[in-house]
């Protein structure tokens, strides 16, 4: 599979997203999806390894566990 | 490039201004009118502020002066002329982010972090200039203008905290409050010869504050030493019941520790990925401060990192994906008046799956892992803050090496990256000048809430060497 996204598959993400974008607008945001795709996906494919399986998306960090204070 | 000889008030360090202040040799109103004047002669070519209050800072700085005369000094920020980046709320004061969508934007209240530097007396002239939004690395703002690096004004003073980082080199204030997300204390600080510390996330109050991706903002000091950092940080580090992400870890007295050496310290390095891929001054100049630092007893430690590639796409992938959240009212009823590059990233970061935030979120806790095991055998890690100097104003790529351009944004997140996922504090310190006179940055990551540790090796550091205290000619 070609890592390019094309003009017209960010008008099928449109649709998912239910953001209209008009047609000169395509270009420039499927150049950047064409580098920031495959390199997304290749960390997927990390994290989806097995020995990843037990970790916890990390999406805030609240309070620190006392271990890591070290004041 | 000048030194230190017979200066202007406004040339001063923090601590020296704050001395100057507690001995009543100076008040705090002639702090305020030397840095006004300076800002007035600098603006023109530098352009690092979007709103200069200077009548407001009078008026203020004068009923400081009436208290201190009174008795009632309050600590070393106390009459001090500062600058606040503009995606901080200041009440009463238009507040940007360097947007036209909140173009008018006058805030009710202050930002946690306004707040405390209000109480501890600091004077603020100015909301500084800044990436719209937070969201890019060069501060080149279509609505106000692109900021000017003080050290050769055809350069950036990359971002998104530029205008902070301009306005201290160029001497505009004493110091200055940026946000970092994926570098943008850290970015600026570097190329405009400064310091900044970006916190644990968790340390200083996001309140108020106006967000680029929820789990990566921090705020924190831009300042001309390690030791005005540490003045700064004191002021606004510390719990606030109003940001639920704020932590209940107690804030100790860095200037205390701030002398106690780093014999012994046992400083990281990972090879492999600190020091490839960058051009040869940023090369010879981080090298050279690590020599330095093994010259003072410091040992350094090769380290491995199994698993720190892969970053930079887990922060393109969060940093695009939380932003596009927030801005999504906005980009479908006010696209016009985003600035291109923006609005592009916001558009990008709705078409990002929810899978690919979620492995990017999964990787940020087995790289703080990564870190954490590695901790056991080093205090700190020591890495260029990015791995090149100044580019042009208004440029999208970088040639690092081989000739090759690679893109800005993603280029610019090499080193600063790793501290932002795995929400270790960092800072960076000045280390050398490229053979054209640009400044360079390295950067000091340390433990979690160990924010003590950082500013004492980079205090050591700037006490043997001179980097920090050169000025640029503007």
């Amino acid at each position: 599979m070609s890592d390019e996204i094309t003009e017209k598959e960010v008008e099928v993400f449109e649709r998912l997203a239910d953001l209209a974008l008009k047609a000169e607008r395509r270009k420039a945001v499927a150049g950047i999806l064409s580098v920031w795709v495959p390199a997304a996906n290749e960390l997927s494919r990390k994290m989806a390894e097995p020995q990843h399986r037990a970790l916890l998306p990390n999406v805030r960090f609240t309070h620190p566990a006392a271990d890591e204070v070290t004041e | 490039m000048k030194h230190a000889a017979a200066r202007d008030l406004y040339q001063h360090t923090l601590l020296e201004a704050a001395q100057l202040v507690e001995q009543r040799k100076v008040s705090p109103l002639d702090l305020t009118e030397s840095v006004l004047k300076q800002i007035e002669r600098a603006e023109p070519k530098i352009n690092a502020f979007i709103t200069v209050v200077a009548d407001q800072a009078r008026a203020v700085a004068r009923a400081h002066e009436a208290m201190i005369q009174a008795g009632y000094y309050l600590g070393p920020l106390h009459g001090i002329p500062i600058a606040l980046k503009d995606n901080l709320y200041t009440k009463g004061i238009r507040s940007t982010a360097g947007s036209k969508v909140l173009g008018d934007f006058v805030p009710k209240e202050d930002a946690t972090v306004t707040a405390r530097l209000k109480s501890a007396g600091a004077i603020i002239v100015g909301k500084t200039n800044m990436h719209e939004f937070a969201w890019g690395g060069t501060t080149d703002n279509p609505h106000y203008g692109p900021t000017r690096n003080p050290w050769n004004t055809e350069r950036f003073p990359a971002g998104s905290s530029g205008g902070s980082g301009a306005a201290v080199a160029a001497r505009e204030c004493f110091g200055a409050i940026g946000t970092d997300t994926g570098g943008s204390i850290r970015l600026p600080s570097a190329v405009n010869g400064v310091t900044g510390i970006r916190p644990t996330i968790g340390r200083v109050s996001n309140y108020n504050i106006v967000p680029l991706a929820w789990s990566m903002d921090t705020a924190g000091p831009m300042t001309r030493t390690v030791a005005d950092c540490a003045v700064m940080f004191s002021a606004i580090a510390g719990h606030d019941p109003k940001d639920e992400a704020s932590a209940r870890v107690p804030v100790p007295d860095y200037m205390a520790q701030l002398n106690q050496g780093i014999r012994g310290l046992r400083i990281g390095v990972v090879p492999d990925y600190f020091f490839s891929h960058l051009q040869p001054a940023v090369h010879d100049a981080v090298r050279g401060a690590l020599k330095v630092l093994e010259g003072e007893k410091a040992q350094v430690v090769d380290v491995e990192i199994a698993n720190i590639q892969g970053n930079i796409s887990a922060q393109l992938t969060i940093e695009s994906a939380e932003p596009s959240t927030y801005h999504q009212h906005w980009l479908r009823s006010r696209p016009q008046d985003y600035g291109e590059d923006v609005r592009v990233l916001l558009e990008v970061g709705e078409m990002l799956l929810a899978t690919h935030y979620l492995q990017a979120q999964r990787y940020r806790t087995l790289l703080r892992h990564e870190f954490m095991e590695a901790f056991d055998a080093v205090d700190v890690f020591i890495c260029p803050t990015l791995p090149f100097v100044a580019t042009p104003v208004g440029a999208t790529s970088v040639v690092i090496e081989g000739g090759k351009e690679e893109d800005m944004l993603s280029a610019i997140m090499q080193y600063t990256g790793v501290p932002s996922l795995t929400g270790l504090p960092s800072m960076s310190v000045p280390c050398g000048f490229s053979p054209d006179g640009l400044p360079i940055g390295m950067q000091i990551i340390g433990r979690p809430f160990d924010e003590a540790t950082i500013f004492r090796v980079g205090h050591h550091f700037q006490q043997v060497t001179d980097w920090h205290t050169r000025e640029p000619n503007v």
